[in-house]
């Protein structure tokens, strides 16, 4: 463990900026506040980088970095008592490990380019105010560093709540004609999540033998797993980790969505202005799986491997019905948004089979598609501004009129469709192929059946392309712009990582979180881990 | 005929209470209802001596009479004040002219 | 890494640095020089292949084993380490040399070709984006040829694909080729999900995805009888004919076989050269190329099933072939069926013999493509033969290069000498090992090879001449179907279309070039461009010599080990040929000879036949009717359930959250409204309106009349008597 004020600084400085933003006069001040904050603290956090280092290291590097067991080694540590109850304590607990720091870094990045895109509020026609959107902007970046920099599960609640009202208002007031419906499914939806978990947040304290809130101790203590794992323990008649794992559940698959608790998702897309739909979709749908691989997963691995069957059926619900759902929308932007939960899929699916290339395949996804779907999502967006509408069938012959457009956009919608050498190919590769030699009986045909997936993915996407950007041009988008510098700034990083991920996987993430995984890996108790350890061979069977 | 008995001062208690009972209720004039008001007073005062002379309490019976008649002396000052100003609010003494005290 | 590796690391790189020169300054080289920069890339490539080829030739075995160095970690799945390496071979360099020899020419051609296809759109030249995609193809392509991990194949696999698809929807302002090009890519989608699930198999049983990994560990897997590769899977199959099989279904995708042969002729959407180089010379060939990298993997049962679709799918695209009067269109089912050949081949063992066609097909039908886009470029688009004839007066050279490539894939050559062109050899010696395969004595003359070479595949052939026979490589695991001779008509109808195939062949050479000109129009305007002659040239003479003396001894000395017929040296070839003579020998004779006395009157004498055969002349056609009918079923079928989808999200997901939200809202009305403000507010209010009223009821009492006052409280007093009087009484 290394103490270091690094995450500090990182998660409150956009509040400062927050603050600054209300103070300072003019609007282009504001804009000016906004974006060094959010650019000063995407350079901070890749100061990051120093600990997961592993060039340089030598042979030994992965223990170096990681460490032996899960919590063993967590970097920039801050832990300070907040709140004294009777009893116990909870703590200002923040560090992050191979799991976070992915995240982290994307969450920075996301923002960055988010904050870019909202260079040009004023021509969203919603004449509400700058200051308070940019206020509410950096809010929100500090709910979600938050998150995933919390290690004790209050301080994660309260960051998780934090994140949640700046959203609310920045879809209810700065989105499009059916803001308000789509603000408050979203804020309903999510509440009722944050709900399910404090009910577990305070059965784990109570529960617990030990009196803690903290999410390391509760997953390597064999006191709380005996107690917690226990048949005998029960919540409300029902077996306490099951009952446990399905409220969490409950909670993050409504962030991930995971059908049935996804129809808040594309209303919430389509109304929200286009940086908080990147902001949405590249970052707070990671939190569900984020959620899973930090609370539940570590602490309920009995209950997690009863669940495996049902979670990786929602999985491959998720792929096919979301790519399903895609393909029949007219709405730009709604596609983008079923796209997401398809691919969303893959990220559970590739949980939910517990084993260690399982698991790299689903957080590859969720960061490949923390890059890809933000884009396409910009993409929308510059079309949108464009065009002012989204109906897809409206378009058309745009690779004609807009070349560099085009082409990048050919480029983000094949990195979401996952061809190889683009990020999404390694997520879905990596998952389907997990699934396969997943110990359980029941993953062959899950995996037959999510890799029909791929074949509808590249329909829908196929079919988008051909209707906006292929075919005869039309007259009435001639004389539209070709995309802007600051357009293409904020797309060139996409676009940069989207290629850098497919083509080096395991530089650009596999070293940085792979030795987190597999501790993690480590923790579902020796039937899961055995099993999985001699999938890969399975000679002996 | 027998001596005069503690009954018979009783009795005339009772009638002169009820006279004077009688009184308040059927005077209008104020001063009438003073008058029946004083008739109850000393109802009381011949049943205080008369208990005192018959049931040997000594001289309390006489002590209490003279007590209520200092107090209806007091008593009937104050309620002569009230009648004058009620006679100068209402010009009468009429009480079924008054009611202020009505809820 | 050897020399070696790198220069072909080297010639593989060079076209991707031409696309990313041509799509960050394309537009700025225009044209025609953007097309320069791609063809100097290739040619340069071609060169470096060219050099690998001289060197490779002139070393030993010791030698060659020892240019090949240990590949470099790339990833980790799970905990098996993903390797990446240059898979340095006799294949590779022959395959290598071949796909950027006719890479370079197609190049070349395109630069004359495109000049006028490229601008006609809006003003806004596209000539440099097509180079760029053409770059970006060999660059896919090359990396397909080296790659040594299934893995990386796999990378390769889906990059060409997107070429192809980029490539046959470059005129994507015409519906008809956006379409065309989703159906290339979603087609193969759909191999290549089998392709995956392969995949999947392959790291679950061997938990090693490089090529040769895989191979060590599937032999040792299969000779040990309890492993679980010998389990039985679905459909009575074994699960290693089910990694076998899966791996294939890529194969299908990609080499157009039944049943995913539907999307090749409609990828003659794209630009001619487009045709020539990706589909018909080098991508579609992959399919081919891969089940010759995973030949290993194959058990008989799953070798069958790749005989068995190569059968149809030659079949299937003779048939089509003979009623096509599009000129792309021929040339794309006549691939289809040269494609089945090969996996018909494969299937039955021919493995040297499947990828000698390979190489054979690659120019004559490269060669091909090109004269037919000669044709259509200076016919002014025109791409029906029954409008054009006798153009052989105004494209002399054209004429004779395309009739070289007729020639070659018709097999022709004088039976009894090895004077013949490509398909001479290459397409007879596939016929050769059918017929020892389905004929040949099961046990006679072979002789287990199993302990001499344990390293090959656990189904390993042994072979005396061409005289074959499969034994299992582990004694006392008998394996029914592996010396078990092949179904007779695995042979036969290959021969049977052999007869074909020159027909339709000579039928589309003659309605072209020969006759009279049936369309005034188009024959007057008729001529060739001297830059797209020069590349039908230098085919027509790599049709010529290099077949023979060039590919066969490369790809045959990397045969697996116990290969059936591997052998077939020129002494044998002999044989063979003098065995098949009268059954194919004169084939090519035959089929010319139907075709001129058909077609050398015109069109109308098989026009009457047409009307004779009209059920069988609809159905050919309609090609079988196999896109109505997968357009009906699965792309209906998709959309009936995206439709389903929809409504059901709309409806009943959507329809749930919204009755659950409205419900609560009535909840919190009947909660807020009649039960808060009737009930409670009801009850907090009543008491105090009751309260209120007694008071009043209460006050009207109080009259302030003194002497009622009076009255009651004596009254009072005499009941409070009267009732403690009664209580005590």
């Amino acid at each position: 463990m290394e103490h270091g004020n690094l995450l500090n600084l990182l998660i409150f400085l956009p509040a400062v900026g927050a603050v600054l933003c209300l103070i300072v006069p003019g609007t282009r001040t504001v804009k000016v506040v906004a974006t060094a904050t959010t650019a000063l603290v995407m350079l901070l956090s890749l100061g990051l980088f120093r600990h997961f280092a592993w060039w340089g290291r030598g042979d030994g590097w992965q223990e170096a970095v990681f460490g032996g067991t899960y919590g063993e080694r967590l970097y920039e540590v801050t832990r300070l008592d907040w709140i004294r109850l009777d009893g116990t304590t909870i703590q200002y607990f923040v560090g992050i490990d191979g799991l976070s720091f992915p995240l982290v870094i994307l969450t920075t990045l996301i923002t960055f380019l988010a904050c870019l895109a909202s260079w040009n509020i004023e021509s969203w026609k919603v004449g509400r105010g700058v200051r308070g959107y940019f206020a509410l902007f950096l809010l929100l970046e500090t709910g979600m560093i938050g998150v995933f920099c919390a290690l004790d599960f209050f301080l994660f609640y309260v960051f998780w709540e934090v994140m949640l009202l700046p959203m609310y208002f920045l879809i209810g007031v700065w989105g499009g004609p059916r803001r308000e419906y789509a603000a408050i499914k979203f804020f309903l939806y999510t509440l009722a999540g944050s709900v399910l978990m404090l009910v577990v947040l305070l059965a784990f304290h109570f529960y617990s033998p030990v009196r803690t809130f903290d999410l390391i101790e509760m997953a390597v203590n064999d006191r709380i797993a005996a107690v917690f794992n226990a048949e005998t323990t029960s919540f409300l008649g029902w077996k306490f980790a099951t009952a446990m794992f399905v409220f969490l559940f409950i909670g993050f698959a409504i962030k991930i969505p995971v059908f049935p608790f996804h129809t808040w998702l594309p209303d919430a897309h389509v109304e929200a202005p286009t940086p908080i739909s990147m902001i949405l979709a590249g970052i707070l749908l990671k939190m569900g799986a984020y959620g899973l691989l930090r609370i539940s997963y570590p602490i309920l691995p009995a209950a997690a491997e009863h669940f495996a069957y049902a979670l990786a059926v929602l999985g491959v619900i998720n792929i096919l019905y979301g790519a399903l759902c895609a393909m029949a929308q007219t709405d730009f932007k709604r596609l983008v948004a079923y796209s997401s939960i398809s691919h969303m899929g893959y990220v559970l699916l590739g949980i939910a089979i517990m084993t260690a290339a399982g698991l790299q395949g689903a957080m590859f996804q969720v960061i490949a598609h923390g890059i890809s779907s933000p884009m396409c999502f910009f993409l929308v967006g510059v079309l949108y501004d464009r065009a002012h509408h989204r109906e897809i069938d409206r378009f058309g012959g745009l690779w004609l009129s807009m070349p560099v457009y085009g082409s990048l956009a050919t480029l983000g919608f094949f990195a979401s469709l996952g061809l190889p050498g683009l990020c999404g190919f390694i997520g879905e590769f990596w998952v389907l192929v997990a699934t396969f030699s997943a110990p359980f009986a029941w993953a062959r045909p899950m995996a037959v059946l999510a890799a029909v997936g791929v074949v509808l993915t590249a329909g829908y996407i196929l079919w988008m392309l051909q209707r906006v950007y292929l075919g005869p041009a039309r007259p009435e988008y001639e004389s539209f712009p070709e995309v802007t510098g600051r357009e293409v700034f904020i797309l060139t990083p996409m676009a940069v990582l989207a290629v850098a991920l497919g083509i080096l996987p395991q530089q650009t993430l596999f070293n940085f979180m792979n030795g987190t995984l597999e501790q993690i890996c480590e923790l579902y108790g020796d039937g899961v881990s055995m099993m999985a350890s001699v999938a890969g061979m399975c000679l002996g069977r | 005929m027998g001596s005069i008995t503690l009954m018979h001062y009783l009795v005339l208690g009772a009638l002169l209470f009820c006279c004077g009972l009688l009184t308040m209720v059927v005077k209008r004039n104020a001063v009438g209802i003073l008058i029946g008001v004083e008739l109850v007073l000393n109802a009381a005062n011949v049943n205080l001596v008369a208990f005192g002379r018959y049931r040997g309490a000594g001289i309390d019976g006489q002590a209490a009479a003279l007590f209520v008649i200092v107090l209806a002396a007091a008593e009937a000052a104050v309620a002569i004040a009230i009648f004058m100003n009620f006679y100068r609010h209402l010009t009468t003494v009429d009480v079924d002219r008054g009611d202020l005290l009505r809820g | 890494m050897s020399s070696l590796e790198l220069m072909l690391l080297a010639a593989t790189v060079i076209p991707l640095g031409s696309f990313l020169l041509l799509a960050l300054a394309g537009a700025r080289l225009g044209k025609p020089l953007a097309g320069w920069v791609a063809t100097a890339a290739i040619a340069a490539s071609c060169v470096l292949s060219g050099l690998v080829v001289v060197r490779w030739q002139g070393m030993d075995a010791a030698a060659r084993a020892a240019a090949r160095s240990a590949p470099v970690p790339w990833t980790v799945l799970g905990d098996v380490p993903l390797e990446v390496g240059v898979n340095l071979d006799g294949l590779t360099v022959a395959v290598f040399f071949m796909v950027t020899f006719v890479s370079t020419w197609i190049h070349v051609f395109s630069i004359g070709y495109m000049a006028g296809h490229s601008d006609e759109i809006d003003g806004r030249s596209k000539f440099h984006r097509f180079f760029a995609f053409l770059s970006l193809f060999c660059f896919s392509m090359l990396g397909l040829v080296i790659a040594d991990s299934l893995v990386l194949t796999f990378v390769f696999w889906e990059l060409v694909g997107l070429c192809s698809y980029l490539l046959i929807g470059f005129y994507f302002h015409k519906p008809s080729a956006s379409a065309a090009a989703i159906k290339a890519f979603v087609v193969n989608r759909v191999g290549d999900m089998g392709f995956i699930l392969g995949l999947g198999m392959v790291f679950w049983f061997l938990g090693d995805l490089s090529l040769a990994g895989a191979a060590r560990r599937f032999a040792e897997a299969c000779g040990d009888p309890g492993s679980a590769l010998r389990q039985a899977g679905p459909l009575g199959l074994d699960m290693a004919t089910w990694l076998g099989l899966l791996l294939f279904c890529g194969a299908v995708g990609k080499s157009a076989q039944f049943p995913l042969h539907v999307w090749l002729p409609d990828a003659m959407e794209g630009p001619t050269p487009v045709s020539a180089l990706i589909h018909a010379a080098t991508m579609v060939a992959a399919g081919v190329y891969l089940v010759a990298r995973i030949f290993v993997l194959l058990t008989p049962q799953a070798l069958l099933v790749v005989a068995g679709a190569g059968c149809i799918t030659l079949t299937l695209g003779a048939l089509v072939a003979v009623v096509q009067t599009d000129i792309k269109k021929v040339l794309a089912y006549s691939t289809i069926s040269q494609l089945g050949y090969m996996m018909l081949g494969m299937g039955v063992g021919a493995w040297i013999g499947a990828l000698f066609h390979l190489l054979t097909h690659a120019f004559f039908k490269a060669l091909m493509f090109l004269g037919s886009g000669q044709v259509i470029e200076g016919c002014h688009h025109e791409q029906d033969i029954r409008r054009m004839g006798g153009l052989w007066r105004r494209m002399p050279v054209t004429c004779a290069t395309f009739l070289i490539g007729v020639l070659a894939i018709a097999g022709a050559g004088i039976p009894g000498t090895s004077v013949g062109l490509g398909g001479f050899f290459s397409k007879d010696e596939i016929l050769a090992v059918a017929y020892s395969r389905v004929y040949g004595d099961g046990t006679h003359g072979a002789r287990p090879h199993g302990s001499a070479a344990p390293a090959a595949g656990p189904w390993a052939m042994t072979e005396t001449g061409h005289r074959s026979a499969l034994t299992h490589a582990v004694p006392g695991v008998e394996h029914a179907q592996a010396s078990a001779p092949l179904p007779a008509l695995l042979f036969w109808v290959p021969v049977i279309v052999a007869y074909i195939t020159p027909f339709y062949m000579m039928r589309c050479w003659w309605l072209t070039f020969m006759g009279r000109p049936r369309d005034d129009h188009v024959h007057a305007h008729a001529r060739e461009s001297a830059l797209m002659v020069v590349p039908l040239v230098v085919l027509a003479a790599g049709t010529l010599v290099c077949g023979l003396v060039l590919f066969r001894p490369l790809v045959a000395e990397v045969a697996p080990a116990g290969l059936l017929a591997p052998t077939v040296d020129g002494h044998e070839l002999h044989e063979v040929h003098h065995a098949l003579m009268p059954i194919v020998g004169g084939a090519f004779v035959v089929g010319f000879a139907v075709a001129i006395a058909l077609y050398a009157r015109g069109l109308s004498l098989a026009a009457a036949i047409a009307r004779r055969l009209r059920p069988l002349h609809r159905l050919l056609e309609h090609k079988f009717y196999f896109d109505e009918l997968y357009g009906l079923v699965l792309v209906g079928g998709t959309h009936l359930l995206k439709g389903l989808c929809d409504l059901f999200d709309r409806i009943v997901v959507d329809g749930i959250v919204d009755a659950l939200s409205a419900s609560t809202v009535r909840l919190a009305r009947f909660s807020g409204r009649d039960l808060d403000e009737r009930v409670v507010d009801g009850a907090v209010n009543g008491v105090g309106r009751t309260t209120w009223e007694l008071g009043g009821a209460a006050g009207s009492l109080q009259t302030g009349r003194i002497r009622l006052y009076i009255l009651l409280a004596a009254g009072g007093v005499t009941a409070m008597v009267w009732l403690a009087l009664a209580a005590g009484g």
